[in-house]
């Protein structure tokens, strides 16, 4: 066993139930307790008698010294504040842990039977007075054993058992429990008292407590017992230590189970499938809400916007022109715009519900403690927002990103209509030449004839057409790549939500998990480091 | 207390009451004279109450005072003498066993003499205290037997000294003198398991005397009755008191239930009000669809209308986009009311759990979390009785013969949707060019419900659509919080009770 190790594993349960929202106190008090402890150089350790009014703690305290240690007497509650009887060669050492104690009265004693143990005779547990039973609740923490004495009348108090024994001896280690005053029953009815006082410890779930039979008063039957016990196997730091290590354990496994860890095992808040399902919903949710088809219609206006100043010969560049100054493009030609103002096209309600239906879901199931932080999650604000900042995140980068493609057939087709207009100028030159020059007297100009329509005529409506065609050609061709374009758009738009969503969106449900998962490491190490 | 004040001639019972080991048992073979009751080393020896009376007592006490208590409990120990005093050993009041504390609470109701017994180790502890108050509360006539007190003089005097002023401290005996019967340690009388008879003496002949003067007996049940109504009288307005704490603290709980479901409802109608709320992506097929010329003919006038007519008469009226305009509206106020409700129940749980008082019922039920599984059948159901509704009143064209012939052209299911958008969908306050679809789309359906019903009855329509809807949903939001009102009482009934209480022991003195 090694202490430091275990004290680690218990604050990195601290860290983890402190994420989660759970009550901390107990576990921050039992490692602060025993941090303080461990600091204290000493090879002695701190036993304490505790027990009910008049059961004979100070008679057994006299009884265990040889001498009048603590004032027994028939008046009850005795001891108010609690005596220390030590060995006097230790004195120094143990100063400062009597003074941590806060125990003013010490007796001191020569040492020669119990050498490495300070015994400390508490209050009254069932004591009428209030302050007993709370100097008894301040001392217990600290101290590093403890001798439950109880006798033939008290042994099965509800208040002793339910209030002390089966809330502190978990905690402890070193324990012992003593059925004092035995002279007041004939010997084989205290063997029966005994027997029944073991079945009782059994029931209270504490295996393993040793029991013994003293009379302290009338004799000190068994206090020798009593004394070897105390004296037997007495490495002051490995009581000190193991003490540590059960009280660790104990906070630790309170922690744990407050987070629905059973035999070092949790079930997930949130079943696997579930949650894949509710993330697909959410993704077709925002997707409908970003409108992948005017996404499209959009994307390949744009293109074919992009097309027009190259491959529409020179009225190309004025008919751009006009689409951009008169704002339509912006309107209809601008892809990256449509995606950034995704959130501007309606509620988003739909597309979180089903992310809520998940947490939500995960409540019931989910142990009491950590109900509150986890419905907490469900609240529209959070997972809006956190939805919102997903889609933003996928869209913004996609919208960045956005350039219409390009191609040389447009700038082919531009050449072509360049031909085009040039054929077209040259025709009507040639229509003017012939009408200027109509009824010029040098001679008659021949127009030539293609069958029967001049051929003027003909290479204007040739030209027209190819014109007519070529622009055809085009915005086929940049529909074509435009389409080709808003697809890939959308396959990455669709990709990068699914992707945000699925990272973004859940993280806080995965923090929670994997601070539980923390938890049941914490005491799964305990469990090794604390034995 | 009834069956006593009914019959004060009924036996009177002597409980034995005391801490676990303070010799009860043995106390009752000295009164029996006999070993009735089982005495032992082990812990508690009493298991149940033992009934030591004659054969007629105990069949009257059974079908009277103790009618309450399981039969199996008392165990019947017949006396030879003659009957009037019917004496109870209870089983120990601070024993691990939980059920003995809880008989002997119910025996301390019903007895007219209590006998405490406790040990000069005992007499500080804290449980037997607890029930000493309730005697006092009680008001029944004490006898405190101190046993087990040490033989040395000074101690003796010690203890006995130290008892009696805890116990006064502790409010037993009142201003009367302590009734208390000290018994040495040892002064038992192995033969019959028992306290030795002289020691009790003072006890014994007390009993004998109930036993054998019948006028006795009846100043002593007077007694006992008379203690009960006056410890009844602070006890009656310290209930009241305390239900008046409750009826506060319940209308406190109820209020947090009401300010939450009222805050997202408001918060509900607030975004259902706003008129973004529809995806644009329907509402512009909604916009394409009213658009077309053929629709378009119903608000144009003059060349328009003409343009519409040849349209419809070449292509006929295309299909509108119903079905997809009719989800979409659904899944948006179901996606929008689960929202609001289950935040309203988050927050009501939320904060409930903060308080010990409901902390356990909102542990008990996870449910409260979260909206409840009822709530999405029923707001489906709801809103597609609501829609058709609106079918409803649009085939009676809104009280307009015209509107009739109108709605039946365009389709019934088509102008009830054109109602149900308007509800959403409307122009008011919407700016920015981002609004465009939504406000067009809003616009020219207004425009097509106006040319059909006129102005007023279209506005007419519109509003009692909206104010449906705000019905429903109110209904199914007081659902839910209904769950939660469910846990707390009424205050207004716990303040009734308090007040009855109080009328009923006013002037009560015997």
């Amino acid at each position: 066993m090694n202490i430091r190790d275990c004290l680690d594993r218990l604050d990195e349960a601290i860290a983890a139930g402190t994420a989660l929202g759970l009550d901390v106190g107990e576990a921050t008090r039992v490692r602060d307790t025993a941090r303080s402890r461990l600091a204290f150089p000493s090879d002695a350790y701190v036993l304490a008698l505790a027990g009910g009014t008049g059961v004979g703690k100070s008679t057994l305290l006299n009884a265990l010294a040889g001498e009048e240690v603590s004032a027994s007497s028939a008046r009850r509650p005795t001891t108010a504040d609690g005596v220390a009887w030590i060995p006097a060669a230790k004195r120094g050492e143990l100063s400062e842990i009597l003074g941590w104690l806060d125990l003013r009265d010490v007796r001191e004693h020569a040492g020669g039977v119990l050498p490495d143990v300070a015994i400390v005779d508490l209050p009254d547990v069932d004591s009428v007075r209030r302050e007993h039973r709370e100097r008894v609740d301040a001392l217990l923490p600290r101290v590093d054993a403890v001798a439950w004495v109880v006798d033939p009348e008290k042994y099965k108090d509800e208040l002793l058992h339910g209030t002390y024994l089966r809330e502190w001896a978990p905690r402890l280690r070193r324990q012992i429990v003593v059925l004092n005053r035995a002279d007041l029953l004939a010997p084989a009815d205290a063997v029966r008292v005994r027997d029944d006082l073991r079945a009782q410890l059994k029931r209270d779930g504490l295996n393993g407590i040793p029991v013994i039979v003293t009379s302290a008063r009338a004799g000190g039957e068994g206090v020798a017992q009593l004394r070897a016990w105390l004296a037997a196997n007495v490495d002051a730091k490995r009581v000190v230590a193991e003490r540590a290590a059960a009280a660790t354990r104990e906070a630790v496994a309170t922690l744990a189970e407050s987070v629905g860890v059973e035999r070092g095992e949790t079930a997930p808040l949130v079943d696997r499938d579930r949650r894949e399902r509710a993330l697909e919903d959410a993704g077709h949710g925002v997707l409908a809400l970003v409108d992948m088809r005017t996404l499209r219609r959009q994307a390949v206006a744009a293109t074919r916007l992009a097309a027009r100043p190259r491959g529409a010969g020179p009225f190309g560049h004025l008919t751009s022109a006009i689409y951009r100054l008169t704002g339509r493009a912006r309107v209809s030609a601008d892809p990256a715009g449509h995606l950034g103002r995704w959130r501007l096209r309606g509620s988003l309600a739909p597309a979180v519900e089903p992310l809520r239906e998940l947490v939500a879901s995960a409540v019931p199931v989910a142990p009491p403690r950590l109900r509150a932080s986890l419905a907490a999650l469900s609240a529209p604000g959070a997972l809006e927002g956190r939805l919102a900042d997903a889609v933003d995140r996928a869209v913004v980068a996609e919208a960045e990103d956005l350039h219409p493609p390009t191609s040389v057939v447009w700038s082919l087709i531009g050449a072509a209509q360049y031909a085009v207009t040039a054929v077209l100028l040259f025709t009507a030159l040639w229509f003017a030449a012939l009408f200027v020059v109509h009824d010029v007297p040098t001679g008659a100009i021949v127009v030539p004839y293609l069958g029967p329509i001049p051929t003027p005529v003909v290479v204007l409506a040739g030209a027209l057409l190819a014109g007519y065609l070529l622009a055809i050609l085009l915005r086929i061709h940049a529909g074509w790549l435009g389409g080709r374009w808003a697809s890939r758009i959308g396959d990455r738009v669709r990709a990068a939500v699914r992707q945000h969503v699925r990272d973004g969106l859940l993280v806080p449900l995965e923090s929670i998990e994997a601070t539980r998962a923390q938890l049941v490491r914490a005491a799964r190490g305990i469990a090794e480091s604390c034995r | 207390m009834g069956p006593r004040a009914a019959d004060v001639d009924a036996p009177v019972l002597v409980l034995l009451l005391g801490p676990t080991g303070a010799g009860k048992s043995s106390l009752m073979n000295a009164i029996a004279g006999d070993e009735v009751s089982a005495t032992g080393v082990l812990r508690p020896t009493t298991h149940n109450a033992i009934v030591y009376a004659t054969e007629a007592d105990a069949g009257t006490l059974r079908g009277g005072r103790l009618r309450r208590i399981a039969a199996d409990r008392l165990q019947a120990v017949v006396a030879p003498r003659s009957g009037g005093v019917v004496v109870i050993d209870a089983p120990d009041v601070d024993s691990v066993e939980r059920d003995n504390r809880e008989l002997a609470e119910v025996l301390l109701e019903a007895c007219d003499l209590c006998v405490f017994v406790t040990t000069a180790t005992r007499y500080a502890d804290l449980v037997p205290h607890d029930i000493l108050r309730r005697v006092r509360e009680r008001g029944v006539p004490l006898v405190v037997v101190l046993n087990r007190v040490p033989r040395d003089e000074r101690d003796r005097d010690i203890v006995v000294a130290d008892a009696t002023r805890l116990l006064a401290r502790a409010g037993v005996g009142g201003t009367a003198p302590l009734d208390l019967i000290v018994v040495h340690e040892g002064e038992v009388d192995p033969q019959r398991r028992s306290i030795a008879a002289a020691s009790v003496e003072p006890l014994l002949r007390r009993i004998a005397l109930l036993s054998e003067t019948a006028e006795e007996r009846r100043r002593l049940a007077r007694e006992a009755l008379a203690g009960a109504v006056r410890g009844l009288v602070p006890l009656a307005h310290a209930v009241a008191d305390d239900l008046d704490h409750e009826a506060i603290d319940a209308e406190a709980l109820r209020r947090i239930a009401v300010s939450a479901f009222d805050a997202e409802a408001s918060e509900l109608r607030g975004e259902l009000r706003s008129g973004v709320l529809l995806h644009t992506e329907v509402l512009s097929r909604w916009h394409d669809y009213v658009g077309t010329d053929q629709i378009t003919r119903y608000i144009s006038s003059g060349l328009g209308k003409l343009r519409g007519l040849i349209a419809t008469a070449v292509r006929g009226t295309p299909p509108a986009p119903v079905a997809a305009v009719e989800a979409e509206m659904t899944t948006t106020v179901e996606a929008l009311a689960l929202r609001h409700a289950s935040e309203a129940a988050r927050r009501v749980a939320s904060e409930w759990s903060e308080r010990d008082a409901v902390a356990p019922l909102v542990e008990r039920d996870p449910t409260l979390w979260s909206v409840s599984a009822a709530f999405a059948p029923a707001l489906r159901e709801g809103l597609r009785r609501w829609m058709g509704s609106i079918i409803d009143d649009v085939r009676t064209g809104g009280g307009r013969k015209r509107a009739v012939a109108q709605v039946a052209a365009l389709g019934v299911n088509v102008v009830g949707v054109a109602v149900m958008l308007a509800v959403f969908a409307h122009t008011a306050g919407l700016t920015g060019t981002e609004f465009g679809v939504a406000a067009g789309t809003a616009f020219v359906n207004q425009k097509l419900l106006e040319a059909i019903f006129g102005e007023r009855a279209m506005a007419e329509l519109v509003t009692r659509a909206r104010t449906r809807l705000d019905e429903l949903l109110s209904s199914l939001f007081a659902a839910e919080r209904a769950r939660f009102e469910a846990l707390v009482p009424a205050s207004t009934d716990l303040r009734a009770l308090a007040a009855d209480l109080r009328d009923a022991v006013t002037g009560l003195t015997l």
